[in-house]
Protein backbone atom coordinates (compact mmCIF):
# COMPACT_ATOMS: atom_id res chain seq x y z
CA UNK A 1 0.00 0.00 0.00
CA UNK A 2 1.42 3.13 -1.35
CA UNK A 3 1.55 6.84 1.11
CA UNK A 4 -1.64 8.32 -0.07
CA UNK A 5 -0.99 12.27 0.32
CA UNK A 6 -1.33 14.81 -2.18
CA UNK A 7 -0.07 18.48 -2.72
CA UNK A 8 -2.65 20.90 -1.77
CA UNK A 9 -2.01 23.05 -4.65
CA UNK A 10 -0.24 23.26 -8.03
CA UNK A 11 2.29 25.76 -6.41
CA UNK A 12 3.30 22.96 -4.19
CA UNK A 13 4.41 20.67 -6.74
CA UNK A 14 5.40 23.43 -8.98
CA UNK A 15 7.75 24.98 -5.62
CA UNK A 16 8.63 20.82 -4.98
CA UNK A 17 10.14 20.52 -8.19
CA UNK A 18 12.14 23.83 -8.12
CA UNK A 19 13.16 22.94 -4.86
CA UNK A 20 14.44 19.54 -6.48
CA UNK A 21 16.05 21.06 -9.58
CA UNK A 22 17.98 23.97 -7.81
CA UNK A 23 20.58 22.19 -5.87
CA UNK A 24 24.44 23.03 -5.49
CA UNK A 25 24.90 22.47 -8.96
CA UNK A 26 23.14 25.90 -10.14
CA UNK A 27 25.77 27.57 -7.31
CA UNK A 28 29.32 25.50 -7.87
CA UNK A 29 29.08 24.14 -11.20
CA UNK A 30 26.69 26.34 -13.36
CA UNK A 31 28.89 29.76 -12.76
CA UNK A 32 32.03 28.28 -13.40
CA UNK A 33 31.41 26.61 -17.14
CA UNK A 34 29.33 29.81 -17.99
CA UNK A 35 32.24 31.99 -17.10
CA UNK A 36 34.76 30.15 -18.84
CA UNK A 37 32.96 29.24 -22.43
CA UNK A 38 30.38 32.24 -22.44
CA UNK A 39 27.23 32.34 -24.24
CA UNK A 40 28.19 29.56 -26.66
CA UNK A 41 27.49 27.32 -23.68
CA UNK A 42 24.45 28.69 -22.67
CA UNK A 43 22.90 28.62 -25.95
CA UNK A 44 23.76 25.09 -26.28
CA UNK A 45 22.52 24.55 -22.19
CA UNK A 46 18.86 25.81 -23.53
CA UNK A 47 19.20 23.54 -26.21
CA UNK A 48 19.93 20.66 -24.16
CA UNK A 49 16.95 21.56 -21.77
CA UNK A 50 14.93 21.20 -24.54
CA UNK A 51 16.19 18.40 -26.39
CA UNK A 52 17.60 15.98 -22.92
CA UNK A 53 16.00 16.68 -19.89
CA UNK A 54 12.28 18.30 -20.66
CA UNK A 55 11.23 15.12 -22.66
CA UNK A 56 12.58 13.01 -19.77
CA UNK A 57 11.23 15.01 -17.40
CA UNK A 58 7.62 14.63 -18.91
CA UNK A 59 8.16 10.92 -18.96
CA UNK A 60 8.78 10.64 -15.67
CA UNK A 61 5.98 13.43 -14.25
CA UNK A 62 4.01 11.31 -15.90
CA UNK A 63 4.74 8.06 -15.07
CA UNK A 64 4.85 8.95 -11.07
CA UNK A 65 1.66 10.90 -11.56
CA UNK A 66 -0.45 7.62 -13.42
CA UNK A 67 0.90 5.02 -10.79
CA UNK A 68 1.49 6.76 -7.64
CA UNK A 69 4.25 4.52 -6.31
CA UNK A 70 7.93 4.99 -5.32
CA UNK A 71 10.41 5.07 -8.64
CA UNK A 72 10.56 0.91 -8.60
CA UNK A 73 7.21 0.67 -8.49
CA UNK A 74 6.19 2.80 -11.24
CA UNK A 75 8.47 2.36 -13.24
CA UNK A 76 7.73 -2.13 -13.47
CA UNK A 77 4.19 -0.13 -13.69
CA UNK A 78 5.51 1.53 -17.04
CA UNK A 79 8.01 -0.99 -18.28
CA UNK A 80 6.42 -4.43 -16.77
CA UNK A 81 7.46 -6.65 -14.17
CA UNK A 82 10.44 -8.16 -15.87
CA UNK A 83 12.42 -4.72 -16.26
CA UNK A 84 11.57 -4.29 -12.66
CA UNK A 85 15.68 -4.37 -12.11
CA UNK A 86 15.61 -0.87 -14.09
CA UNK A 87 13.52 1.31 -11.54
CA UNK A 88 15.85 -0.50 -8.86
CA UNK A 89 18.83 0.63 -10.67
CA UNK A 90 17.57 4.28 -11.04
CA UNK A 91 16.62 4.40 -7.34
CA UNK A 92 19.86 2.80 -6.08
CA UNK A 93 21.53 5.53 -8.44
CA UNK A 94 19.78 8.12 -6.78
CA UNK A 95 20.25 7.32 -3.46
CA UNK A 96 23.86 6.74 -4.16
CA UNK A 97 23.92 10.57 -4.47
CA UNK A 98 21.52 11.85 -1.80
CA UNK A 99 23.85 9.48 0.59
CA UNK A 100 26.75 11.84 0.51
CA UNK A 101 24.32 15.25 -0.22
CA UNK A 102 23.67 15.43 3.53
CA UNK A 103 27.44 15.94 3.28
CA UNK A 104 27.12 18.65 1.35
CA UNK A 105 24.74 20.06 3.07
CA UNK A 106 26.74 19.90 5.88
CA UNK A 107 29.32 21.66 4.57
CA UNK A 108 27.27 24.43 3.33
CA UNK A 109 26.16 24.88 7.01
CA UNK A 110 30.08 24.58 8.00
CA UNK A 111 30.82 27.47 6.22
CA UNK A 112 27.86 29.28 6.97
CA UNK A 113 28.99 29.30 10.79
CA UNK A 114 32.66 30.27 9.47
CA UNK A 115 31.37 32.92 7.43
CA UNK A 116 29.28 34.18 10.60
CA UNK A 117 32.68 33.59 12.99
CA UNK A 118 34.22 35.60 10.46
CA UNK A 119 32.01 38.49 10.82
CA UNK A 120 31.74 38.05 14.51
CA UNK A 121 35.74 38.73 14.16
CA UNK A 122 35.76 41.59 11.88
CA UNK A 123 33.21 43.36 13.89
CA UNK A 124 34.64 42.52 17.47
CA UNK A 125 38.51 42.68 16.75
CA UNK A 126 38.41 44.73 14.00
CA UNK A 127 40.68 42.14 11.80
CA UNK A 128 39.49 41.26 8.47
CA UNK A 129 39.81 37.71 6.85
CA UNK A 130 42.00 39.38 4.22
CA UNK A 131 44.34 40.09 6.91
CA UNK A 132 44.32 36.66 8.82
CA UNK A 133 45.36 35.39 4.79
CA UNK A 134 48.05 37.40 4.51
CA UNK A 135 49.37 36.47 8.02
CA UNK A 136 48.49 32.88 6.94
CA UNK A 137 47.99 32.46 3.36
CA UNK A 138 47.27 28.94 3.19
CA UNK A 139 44.53 29.59 5.57
CA UNK A 140 40.96 29.09 3.60
CA UNK A 141 42.89 26.19 1.89
CA UNK A 142 43.65 23.91 5.63
CA UNK A 143 40.16 24.90 6.70
CA UNK A 144 38.96 23.25 3.38
CA UNK A 145 40.88 20.26 4.15
CA UNK A 146 39.90 20.54 7.87
CA UNK A 147 36.37 20.32 6.94
CA UNK A 148 36.52 18.04 4.14
CA UNK A 149 38.21 14.77 5.86
CA UNK A 150 37.95 12.96 9.24
CA UNK A 151 35.90 16.36 10.86
CA UNK A 152 33.80 15.62 13.32
CA UNK A 153 31.84 18.88 12.88
CA UNK A 154 31.43 17.51 9.67
CA UNK A 155 29.82 14.25 10.44
CA UNK A 156 27.64 15.85 13.30
CA UNK A 157 26.37 18.40 10.90
CA UNK A 158 25.69 15.31 8.45
CA UNK A 159 23.75 13.54 10.82
CA UNK A 160 21.60 16.81 11.73
CA UNK A 161 20.97 17.93 8.44
CA UNK A 162 19.28 13.79 7.61
CA UNK A 163 17.60 14.55 10.85
CA UNK A 164 16.30 17.98 10.21
CA UNK A 165 15.03 16.46 6.61
CA UNK A 166 13.69 13.57 8.12
CA UNK A 167 11.36 15.76 10.61
CA UNK A 168 10.53 17.66 7.88
CA UNK A 169 8.69 14.50 5.94
CA UNK A 170 8.02 12.59 8.90
CA UNK A 171 4.99 15.69 9.01
CA UNK A 172 4.13 14.42 5.72
CA UNK A 173 3.68 16.42 2.04
CA UNK A 174 1.79 19.11 2.74
CA UNK A 175 3.01 20.18 6.15
CA UNK A 176 6.80 19.14 5.51
CA UNK A 177 7.83 19.12 2.19
CA UNK A 178 5.39 21.96 0.62
CA UNK A 179 5.57 24.57 3.92
CA UNK A 180 9.80 23.84 3.69
CA UNK A 181 9.38 24.39 0.31
CA UNK A 182 7.15 27.56 0.53
CA UNK A 183 10.18 29.05 2.83
CA UNK A 184 13.21 27.81 1.01
CA UNK A 185 12.56 28.87 -2.60
CA UNK A 186 11.44 32.18 -2.39
CA UNK A 187 14.50 32.97 0.22
CA UNK A 188 16.94 31.29 -1.84
CA UNK A 189 15.88 33.93 -4.86
CA UNK A 190 15.46 36.56 -3.16
CA UNK A 191 18.97 36.16 -1.54
CA UNK A 192 20.41 35.69 -4.76
CA UNK A 193 19.01 38.87 -6.48
CA UNK A 194 20.51 40.67 -3.56
CA UNK A 195 24.27 39.02 -4.49
CA UNK A 196 23.63 39.69 -8.04
CA UNK A 197 22.71 43.62 -7.18
CA UNK A 198 25.71 44.12 -5.05
CA UNK A 199 27.81 42.31 -7.13
CA UNK A 200 27.17 44.26 -9.99
CA UNK A 201 28.24 47.76 -8.86
CA UNK A 202 31.33 46.38 -7.54
CA UNK A 203 33.75 47.91 -10.16
CA UNK A 204 34.65 45.83 -12.94
CA UNK A 205 31.61 43.73 -12.00
CA UNK A 206 29.67 44.01 -15.51
CA UNK A 207 33.09 42.18 -16.81
CA UNK A 208 31.56 39.21 -15.57
CA UNK A 209 28.89 39.63 -17.60
CA UNK A 210 30.34 39.93 -20.67
CA UNK A 211 32.48 37.04 -20.32
CA UNK A 212 29.14 34.84 -19.17
CA UNK A 213 26.69 36.10 -22.63
CA UNK A 214 29.10 36.99 -25.09
CA UNK A 215 28.84 34.10 -28.19
CA UNK A 216 31.64 33.35 -30.04
CA UNK A 217 30.40 31.15 -32.67
CA UNK A 218 33.56 29.77 -33.59
CA UNK A 219 33.58 27.99 -29.84
CA UNK A 220 30.26 26.02 -31.49
CA UNK A 221 33.03 23.02 -32.82
CA UNK A 222 34.30 22.55 -29.34
CA UNK A 223 33.11 19.04 -28.76
CA UNK A 224 33.74 20.19 -24.60
CA UNK A 225 31.47 22.91 -24.62
CA UNK A 226 28.38 20.75 -25.98
CA UNK A 227 29.13 17.69 -23.43
CA UNK A 228 29.71 20.39 -20.38
CA UNK A 229 26.17 21.90 -21.93
CA UNK A 230 24.60 18.61 -22.14
CA UNK A 231 25.66 17.05 -18.67
CA UNK A 232 24.61 20.50 -16.68
CA UNK A 233 21.27 20.35 -18.22
CA UNK A 234 20.98 16.58 -17.28
CA UNK A 235 22.34 16.90 -13.84
CA UNK A 236 20.68 20.39 -13.10
CA UNK A 237 17.59 19.68 -13.53
CA UNK A 238 17.08 16.27 -12.09
CA UNK A 239 16.45 14.44 -15.59
CA UNK A 240 16.36 11.01 -15.13
CA UNK A 241 17.04 11.03 -11.28
CA UNK A 242 13.61 9.44 -10.41
CA UNK A 243 13.11 12.46 -8.27
CA UNK A 244 10.04 14.41 -9.99
CA UNK A 245 8.81 11.14 -10.34
CA UNK A 246 8.39 10.79 -6.62
CA UNK A 247 7.10 14.59 -6.34
CA UNK A 248 4.39 13.82 -8.91
CA UNK A 249 3.54 10.52 -7.04
CA UNK A 250 1.89 13.31 -4.93
CA UNK A 251 0.11 15.13 -7.75
CA UNK A 252 -3.73 15.72 -7.42
CA UNK A 253 -6.04 13.52 -9.78
CA UNK A 254 -5.85 16.29 -12.70
CA UNK A 255 -2.64 17.45 -12.29
CA UNK A 256 -1.31 19.14 -15.81
CA UNK A 257 2.01 17.35 -16.44
CA UNK A 258 3.27 19.42 -19.42
CA UNK A 259 2.75 22.94 -18.09
CA UNK A 260 4.53 21.92 -14.73
CA UNK A 261 7.51 20.66 -16.19
CA UNK A 262 8.37 23.27 -18.28
CA UNK A 263 7.89 25.94 -15.15
CA UNK A 264 10.13 23.49 -13.36
CA UNK A 265 13.01 23.33 -15.93
CA UNK A 266 12.80 27.05 -16.73
CA UNK A 267 12.85 27.92 -13.17
CA UNK A 268 15.95 25.86 -12.63
CA UNK A 269 17.52 27.47 -15.94
CA UNK A 270 16.38 31.28 -14.57
CA UNK A 271 18.03 30.15 -11.27
CA UNK A 272 21.25 29.43 -12.58
CA UNK A 273 21.33 32.60 -14.39
CA UNK A 274 21.12 34.51 -11.86
CA UNK A 275 23.63 32.31 -9.71
CA UNK A 276 26.09 33.16 -12.73
CA UNK A 277 24.74 37.07 -12.06
CA UNK A 278 25.66 36.41 -8.57
CA UNK A 279 29.33 35.16 -9.04
CA UNK A 280 30.61 35.79 -11.84
CA UNK A 281 30.58 39.47 -11.55
CA UNK A 282 32.70 39.10 -8.28
CA UNK A 283 35.20 36.71 -9.17
CA UNK A 284 35.84 38.79 -12.36
CA UNK A 285 36.05 42.35 -9.78
CA UNK A 286 38.03 40.62 -7.42
CA UNK A 287 40.41 38.53 -9.21
CA UNK A 288 43.61 40.40 -9.82
CA UNK A 289 43.13 40.12 -13.37
CA UNK A 290 40.94 38.33 -15.79
CA UNK A 291 43.37 35.57 -16.18
CA UNK A 292 43.42 34.63 -12.67
CA UNK A 293 39.57 34.94 -12.83
CA UNK A 294 39.39 32.43 -15.33
CA UNK A 295 41.98 30.31 -13.29
CA UNK A 296 39.73 30.20 -10.42
CA UNK A 297 36.98 28.97 -12.55
CA UNK A 298 39.06 26.27 -13.68
CA UNK A 299 39.52 25.46 -10.41
CA UNK A 300 37.16 23.34 -9.44
CA UNK A 301 33.38 22.99 -7.86
CA UNK A 302 34.84 22.46 -4.25
CA UNK A 303 37.27 24.72 -4.72
CA UNK A 304 36.04 27.80 -6.13
CA UNK A 305 32.85 27.62 -3.61
CA UNK A 306 34.74 26.66 -0.36
CA UNK A 307 38.63 28.30 -1.24
CA UNK A 308 38.20 31.17 -3.75
CA UNK A 309 34.52 32.88 -2.68
CA UNK A 310 35.39 33.56 0.63
CA UNK A 311 38.58 35.10 -0.56
CA UNK A 312 37.30 36.96 -3.08
CA UNK A 313 34.29 38.51 -0.38
CA UNK A 314 36.90 38.80 2.20
CA UNK A 315 38.55 41.73 -0.15
CA UNK A 316 35.76 44.33 0.22
CA UNK A 317 33.87 46.66 2.87
CA UNK A 318 30.70 44.60 3.72
CA UNK A 319 31.90 41.05 2.09
CA UNK A 320 31.58 39.07 5.10
CA UNK A 321 27.85 40.35 5.10
CA UNK A 322 27.67 38.99 1.58
CA UNK A 323 29.67 35.54 2.29
CA UNK A 324 27.24 35.09 5.06
CA UNK A 325 23.95 35.85 2.59
CA UNK A 326 26.08 33.37 0.10
CA UNK A 327 26.36 30.82 2.28
CA UNK A 328 22.74 30.75 3.44
CA UNK A 329 21.49 30.31 -0.20
CA UNK A 330 23.86 27.75 -0.55
CA UNK A 331 22.71 25.90 2.30
CA UNK A 332 19.34 26.64 1.29
CA UNK A 333 19.80 25.05 -2.43
CA UNK A 334 21.56 22.02 -0.99
CA UNK A 335 18.66 21.46 1.53
CA UNK A 336 15.62 21.88 -0.54
CA UNK A 337 17.04 19.17 -3.47
CA UNK A 338 17.85 16.82 -0.17
CA UNK A 339 14.62 16.47 0.80
CA UNK A 340 13.20 15.15 -2.46
CA UNK A 341 16.13 12.78 -2.10
CA UNK A 342 14.96 11.93 1.26
CA UNK A 343 11.44 11.27 -0.06
CA UNK A 344 12.16 9.14 -2.38
CA UNK A 345 13.37 6.35 -0.22
CA UNK A 346 10.65 7.28 2.11
CA UNK A 347 7.96 6.81 -0.54
CA UNK A 348 10.11 3.38 -1.74
CA UNK A 349 10.01 2.14 1.96
CA UNK A 350 6.60 3.23 2.29
CA UNK A 351 5.33 1.06 -1.16
CA UNK A 352 6.39 -2.16 1.17
CA UNK A 353 3.61 -1.31 3.32
CA UNK A 354 4.89 0.55 6.47
CA UNK A 355 3.33 4.12 7.04
CA UNK A 356 4.93 7.27 6.64
CA UNK A 357 6.22 7.87 10.33
CA UNK A 358 7.94 4.30 10.01
CA UNK A 359 9.11 4.99 6.99
CA UNK A 360 10.62 8.04 7.34
CA UNK A 361 12.79 6.67 10.73
CA UNK A 362 14.23 3.76 8.62
CA UNK A 363 14.81 6.29 5.67
CA UNK A 364 16.85 8.56 8.41
CA UNK A 365 18.67 5.68 9.58
CA UNK A 366 20.07 4.76 6.38
CA UNK A 367 20.98 8.03 5.15
CA UNK A 368 22.98 8.61 8.41
CA UNK A 369 24.75 5.05 7.86
CA UNK A 370 25.55 5.23 4.37
CA UNK A 371 26.52 8.91 4.13
CA UNK A 372 28.97 8.23 6.83
CA UNK A 373 31.68 7.23 4.38
CA UNK A 374 31.39 10.57 2.50
CA UNK A 375 31.35 12.73 5.56
CA UNK A 376 34.49 10.89 6.92
CA UNK A 377 36.43 10.88 3.50
CA UNK A 378 36.74 12.91 0.81
CA UNK A 379 38.01 10.59 -1.79
CA UNK A 380 34.92 8.48 -0.48
CA UNK A 381 32.68 11.66 -1.67
CA UNK A 382 34.45 12.16 -4.86
CA UNK A 383 34.19 8.45 -5.97
CA UNK A 384 30.30 8.43 -5.08
CA UNK A 385 29.94 11.60 -6.86
CA UNK A 386 31.71 10.48 -10.15
CA UNK A 387 29.88 7.00 -10.30
CA UNK A 388 26.91 8.11 -9.63
CA UNK A 389 26.47 10.90 -11.21
CA UNK A 390 27.56 9.55 -14.59
CA UNK A 391 24.95 6.36 -13.78
CA UNK A 392 22.05 8.95 -13.96
CA UNK A 393 22.77 9.26 -17.45
CA UNK A 394 21.88 4.95 -17.56
CA UNK A 395 18.65 6.28 -15.62
CA UNK A 396 17.58 8.87 -17.81
CA UNK A 397 18.06 6.03 -20.63
CA UNK A 398 15.96 3.28 -18.82
CA UNK A 399 13.37 6.11 -18.81
CA UNK A 400 13.91 6.78 -22.51
CA UNK A 401 14.13 2.98 -22.90
CA UNK A 402 10.24 2.47 -21.06
CA UNK A 403 8.43 5.24 -22.91
CA UNK A 404 9.97 3.75 -25.71
CA UNK A 405 9.09 0.26 -24.82
CA UNK A 406 5.76 1.50 -24.36
CA UNK A 407 5.12 3.39 -27.53
CA UNK A 408 6.04 6.70 -27.38
CA UNK A 409 2.74 8.05 -28.95
CA UNK A 410 0.44 5.81 -27.00
CA UNK A 411 2.88 6.80 -23.99
CA UNK A 412 1.95 10.63 -24.94
CA UNK A 413 -1.10 10.51 -25.35
CA UNK A 414 -2.02 8.11 -22.70
CA UNK A 415 0.53 9.42 -19.81
CA UNK A 416 1.43 12.83 -20.94
CA UNK A 417 -1.30 14.21 -22.40
CA UNK A 418 -4.20 13.56 -20.03
CA UNK A 419 -5.00 17.06 -17.66
CA UNK A 420 -2.48 18.88 -19.75
CA UNK A 421 -3.66 22.42 -20.45
CA UNK A 422 -0.94 22.60 -23.63
CA UNK A 423 0.27 19.60 -25.39
CA UNK A 424 3.46 19.18 -26.84
CA UNK A 425 3.90 17.97 -30.18
CA UNK A 426 4.09 13.97 -30.90
CA UNK A 427 7.20 14.50 -33.63
CA UNK A 428 9.25 16.70 -30.89
CA UNK A 429 8.30 14.07 -28.38
CA UNK A 430 9.59 10.85 -30.39
CA UNK A 431 12.00 12.66 -32.22
CA UNK A 432 13.64 13.57 -29.00
CA UNK A 433 14.00 10.72 -27.33
CA UNK A 434 15.23 9.02 -29.90
CA UNK A 435 18.18 11.29 -30.24
CA UNK A 436 18.65 11.00 -26.48
CA UNK A 437 19.77 7.57 -26.91
CA UNK A 438 22.70 8.60 -29.04
CA UNK A 439 23.39 11.31 -26.37
CA UNK A 440 23.25 9.48 -23.47
CA UNK A 441 25.87 6.74 -24.87
CA UNK A 442 28.09 9.46 -26.01
CA UNK A 443 28.24 11.11 -22.85
CA UNK A 444 28.92 7.90 -20.70
CA UNK A 445 31.78 7.29 -23.28
CA UNK A 446 32.92 11.07 -23.33
CA UNK A 447 33.12 11.23 -19.53
CA UNK A 448 34.94 7.28 -19.03
CA UNK A 449 37.46 8.13 -21.37
CA UNK A 450 38.69 11.52 -19.56
CA UNK A 451 41.51 10.07 -18.29
CA UNK A 452 40.86 11.20 -14.92
CA UNK A 453 42.59 8.21 -13.61
CA UNK A 454 45.85 7.21 -14.23
CA UNK A 455 45.06 4.09 -14.42
CA UNK A 456 41.19 4.10 -15.57
CA UNK A 457 40.86 0.09 -15.74
CA UNK A 458 43.87 -1.84 -14.20
CA UNK A 459 46.70 -0.59 -11.60
CA UNK A 460 50.32 -0.78 -12.02
CA UNK A 461 50.34 -4.38 -10.59
CA UNK A 462 47.78 -5.61 -13.62
CA UNK A 463 45.25 -5.54 -10.77
CA UNK A 464 41.58 -4.05 -11.57
CA UNK A 465 41.74 -0.96 -10.39
CA UNK A 466 38.40 -0.86 -8.12
CA UNK A 467 39.54 1.12 -5.19
CA UNK A 468 40.96 4.46 -7.51
CA UNK A 469 38.57 7.66 -6.86
CA UNK A 470 37.76 8.42 -10.67
CA UNK A 471 38.61 4.96 -12.47
CA UNK A 472 36.03 3.47 -14.72
CA UNK A 473 36.74 -0.11 -12.84
CA UNK A 474 35.36 1.14 -10.01
CA UNK A 475 32.22 3.07 -12.14
CA UNK A 476 31.85 -0.33 -13.65
CA UNK A 477 31.76 -2.68 -10.37
CA UNK A 478 29.34 -0.49 -8.47
CA UNK A 479 26.93 0.04 -11.43
CA UNK A 480 27.27 -3.91 -12.28
CA UNK A 481 26.47 -4.91 -8.33
CA UNK A 482 23.76 -3.25 -8.68
CA UNK A 483 22.45 -4.36 -12.06
CA UNK A 484 23.23 -8.16 -10.97
CA UNK A 485 21.26 -7.53 -7.25
CA UNK A 486 18.45 -5.92 -9.60
CA UNK A 487 18.38 -8.50 -12.27
CA UNK A 488 18.93 -11.44 -9.61
CA UNK A 489 16.42 -10.29 -6.91
CA UNK A 490 13.95 -9.11 -9.87
CA UNK A 491 11.04 -11.01 -8.69
CA UNK A 492 11.04 -10.37 -5.13
CA UNK A 493 11.63 -6.44 -5.28
CA UNK A 494 8.78 -6.33 -8.02
CA UNK A 495 6.54 -8.27 -5.49
CA UNK A 496 8.07 -6.05 -2.64
CA UNK A 497 7.65 -2.75 -3.74
CA UNK A 498 4.35 -3.04 -5.94
CA UNK A 499 2.03 -3.65 -3.02
CA UNK B 1 29.99 45.65 -21.65
CA UNK B 2 30.35 44.78 -24.98
CA UNK B 3 27.75 45.28 -27.63
CA UNK B 4 27.78 41.68 -28.73
CA UNK B 5 27.14 40.87 -24.92
CA UNK B 6 24.35 43.05 -24.16
CA UNK B 7 22.88 41.49 -27.26
CA UNK B 8 22.93 37.84 -26.45
CA UNK B 9 22.38 38.68 -22.69
CA UNK B 10 19.22 40.63 -23.43
CA UNK B 11 18.65 37.40 -25.96
CA UNK B 12 19.43 34.57 -23.50
CA UNK B 13 17.16 36.02 -20.14
CA UNK B 14 14.45 36.69 -22.84
CA UNK B 15 14.60 33.24 -23.73
CA UNK B 16 14.91 31.40 -20.04
CA UNK B 17 13.91 34.13 -17.79
CA UNK B 18 11.28 35.92 -19.79
CA UNK B 19 10.05 31.87 -20.41
CA UNK B 20 9.91 31.12 -16.78
CA UNK B 21 7.59 33.97 -16.20
CA UNK B 22 5.67 33.27 -18.98
CA UNK B 23 4.87 29.91 -18.09
CA UNK B 24 4.12 30.76 -14.13
CA UNK B 25 1.79 33.63 -15.67
CA UNK B 26 0.66 30.94 -17.28
CA UNK B 27 -0.05 28.53 -14.99
CA UNK B 28 -1.37 31.21 -12.42
CA UNK B 29 -4.18 32.01 -15.01
CA UNK B 30 -5.06 28.38 -15.88
CA UNK B 31 -5.10 27.80 -12.08
CA UNK B 32 -8.01 30.64 -12.06
CA UNK B 33 -9.70 29.54 -14.63
CA UNK B 34 -9.91 26.05 -13.48
CA UNK B 35 -11.17 27.08 -9.68
CA UNK B 36 -13.71 29.59 -11.69
CA UNK B 37 -14.81 26.12 -13.82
Amino acid sequence: MALKEEFSSRWGIILASLGMAVGAGNLWRFPRLAGQYGGTFLILWIFFLIIWSIPILLAEFSIGKKFRKGVIGSFAGVAGARLTWMGFFIALCTLGITFYYSVVTSWSLQYLGFSIQNLYIETTQDLTLTERLIANPELLKNHWDDVANANIFTIILHIIAVIAGITLLYKGIQQGLEKANKILIPSLFIMLIIISIVALNMENGVKGLDYMFTIKPELFGNARIWIEALSQSAWSTGAGWGLIMTISSYSREKEDVTLNTFVGSFGNNTASILAGIAILPSVFALAESEEAAISFLQSGNQSLTFTVIPQLFAEFTGGAVLAVIFFTAFFMAAFSSFLPMLELLIKIIGDTGLNRHKASVRAGVFCVLFGFPSAYSLNFFNNQDWVWGIGLIISGLFIVFAALKYGVKSFKKEFIDTDSDFKISSNYFVTCLSINIVLGIILIYWWMSQGYSQYPWFNEAGNWNVFDVYSNASILTQWLIVIIIGITLNRWIYKTFTR
Amino acid sequence: MSVSGLISMIFICSVVVGGFIYLLLLAIKKEKDNHSN
